[in-house]
């Protein structure tokens, strides 16, 4: 059935996509003109055309901050557990079919593993989104990715948050605190894509981007952002979500920029917070003493030739 | 106008849906319909677990009371209401059959955009009773629109005199000149445009502004739209 099944560039049922809550319809990324984003349905139709999904996946293709072009690829669904490895062998073949065309030097894909609780949305710092598929995490480490980094979401007891002397702050004109935010996605290191500033301009609108969502910290020379979600957005209760933390500076600085950011979020009436992207090392070291982990994300590379 | 039943409507969208069909547009405003008929169709919608977004260009302003209904069934996101406003001129907007205040078209798109549904005004140029002073209204009201409001789209564009249409049929009312009589005229300016050829695509010119004057407003919408693009594609895969 699988060799028979088709793909195209299409999105399944939105009630699939569950772990999509930032999609819209307008969802989609261009690099010089060319779509960058495939998402990858695979499918047989019935005989009065009625769509039977097999399974899906989201490719993207976009370039490293090494300067190298990568494809990755997100939100694996099997629809069909009797076929499971046969469509996982379909996507990922589509999948390098688009990675050939780009000249991406690795294949990327974010797993999840060691899951112990409810997980708030968003789950991923990828815009499309991602979802649990410990199936698929396997499937990726037979085929030969291996594993590049491990970050760890915590989910934090805001009793045990110590004040810091960090000076942390919103900024409530949408210009510049979209300027102030790429800017840093530009220079830290954990933002994985490379972008040029000059197309700025043309970045008109960001779901999700109000001005208490984006907690700014500043100390002397060191800087960073925190970007956060309520859960109210997406339907739950009066949690949030810490997505996605970039900081130029020392692991102190960080430590005291996310404890800082934590309190003031907690401020604005929120009773739970799980903070996700926090690298292993200092950072987690002392996040560790606020909470207990909820879940890793890991990075699989998958390397083409020479790297 | 008749609309086909809720029942029938549903029938289609349960098929679309199964098809793989993400957006539905309506070939016409539901609200026309009335409330009894819009509550029926979002109710045997939920029923029938069809979730879509839907892209409805709407003819009047919609209440908050439908707004919300449709953010209930629709899936938002996917959403989009294009709301015709025509002129940033209130008393040309309402010489031209739409009855709102720029006050309450505001009101409803805060609400739009804070149930996360996407929405677009559309205004036109060459309408009957506007000049250049009242079309300034419109540059303003554009102006105010890209820099307070998150639209995914916005649209201005020049009238065509259909046949039929209430300013072809009454032109004394809406004090325009038309250009185009009969049949020929019509397939005399189709048959120009099929060959290339330069033709009349207004067919109508309105008491306080000919066809150049139409294009050069059009053309001054059109500059602001350079400066501040809409619709543009995101830059990055990661938040």
């Amino acid at each position: 059935m699988v060799d028979d099944a088709k793909t195209a560039i299409l999105l399944p049922p939105l009630s699939f996509l569950d772990d999509a809550p930032l999609v819209t319809m307008f969802s989609r990324v261009l690099e010089n003109n060319v779509l960058v984003t495939y998402p990858v349905s695979l499918y047989t139709r019935e005989s009065k055309g009625e769509m039977k999904w097999l399974g899906f996946v989201y490719a993207f293709l976009y370039t490293g901050k090494d300067g190298k072009k990568v494809a990755h690829i997100t939100y694996p669904l099997c629809f069909d557990d009797n076929y499971k490895k046969e469509i996982y062998e379909r996507l990922l073949k589509e999948t390098e079919e688009l990675a050939s065309a780009f000249g991406a030097s690795r294949m990327e894909y974010q797993g999840y593993q060691h899951v112990t609780g409810d997980v708030f949305k968003p789950l991923s710092g990828i815009k499309f989104g991602n979802t649990l598929n410990a199936d698929f995490l396997d499937f990726v480490k037979e085929k030969g990715f291996v594993q590049k980094e491990v970050r760890s979401c915590y989910k934090v007891s805001l009793s045990e948050i110590p004040e810091e002397p960090v000076n942390v702050y919103t900024i409530s004109d949408f210009p510049e605190r979209k300027q102030k935010y790429l800017e840093l996605c530009r220079v830290c290191d954990s933002f994985p894509q490379l972008f040029d500033m000059g197309q700025v301009s043309a970045w008109v609108g960001e779901h999700f981007f109000d001005e208490e969502w984006v907690i700014f910290a500043e100390s002397g020379e060191e800087r960073g952002v925190i970007r956060w979600f309520p859960q109210s957005l997406f339907g739950g209760g009066r949690g949030a979500k810490v997505v996605r933390l970039l900081f130029c500076g020392t692991p102190q600085f960080m430590c005291a920029s996310i404890a800082q950011a934590l309190s003031k979020i907690a401020r604005s009436g929120i009773d739970k917070i799980q903070i996700a992207d926090i690298p292993q090392g200092p950072i987690e070291n002392a996040v560790k003493k606020w909470g207990w982990k909820v879940y890793e994300t890991v990075d699989m590379v998958y390397y083409y030739g020479d790297i | 106008m008749t609309f086909r039943s809720p029942e029938a409507v549903v029938r289609d969208l349960a098929y679309l849906q199964n098809l793989g069909v993400h957006v539905v547009c309506p070939s016409h405003d539901i609200g026309l319909a009335g409330e009894k008929y819009w509550k029926k169709l979002f109710a045997l919608m939920k029923k029938e677990q069809i979730y879509m977004g839907m892209y409805l260009e709407v003819w009047q302003l919609p209440d908050k009371r439908f707004i919300e209904a449709l953010a209930d069934v629709c899936d938002p996101k996917f959403t989009t209401m294009v709301i015709t406003l025509l002129s940033g001129s209130e008393t040309v907007r309402r010489k031209n059959g739409k009855y709102f205040s720029n006050q309450d078209f505001y009101k409803r798109v805060h609400l739009i955009e804070k149930l996360h549904m996407n929405h677009a005004p559309y205004f036109a140029t060459g309408l009957p009773f506007e000049t250049v002073e009242t079309f300034d209204k419109t540059i303003s009201m554009t102006e105010k629109f890209l820099s307070q409001f998150n639209p995914c789209a916005i649209f201005c564009t020049p009238l065509r005199l259909d046949p039929g249409s209430p300013m072809y049929e009454d032109p004394a009312h809406y004090n325009i000149e038309k250009h185009y009589q009969s049949f020929t005229d019509y397939y005399i300016k189709c048959k120009k445009r099929a060959e290339n050829s330069p033709y009349d695509a207004l067919g109508y010119h309105t008491e306080f502004l000919d066809g150049a004057a139409i294009f050069t407003l059009q053309q001054k919408w059109e500059a602001i739209l350079r400066n501040h693009p809409v619709m543009a594609a995101d830059l990055l895969h990661f938040v």
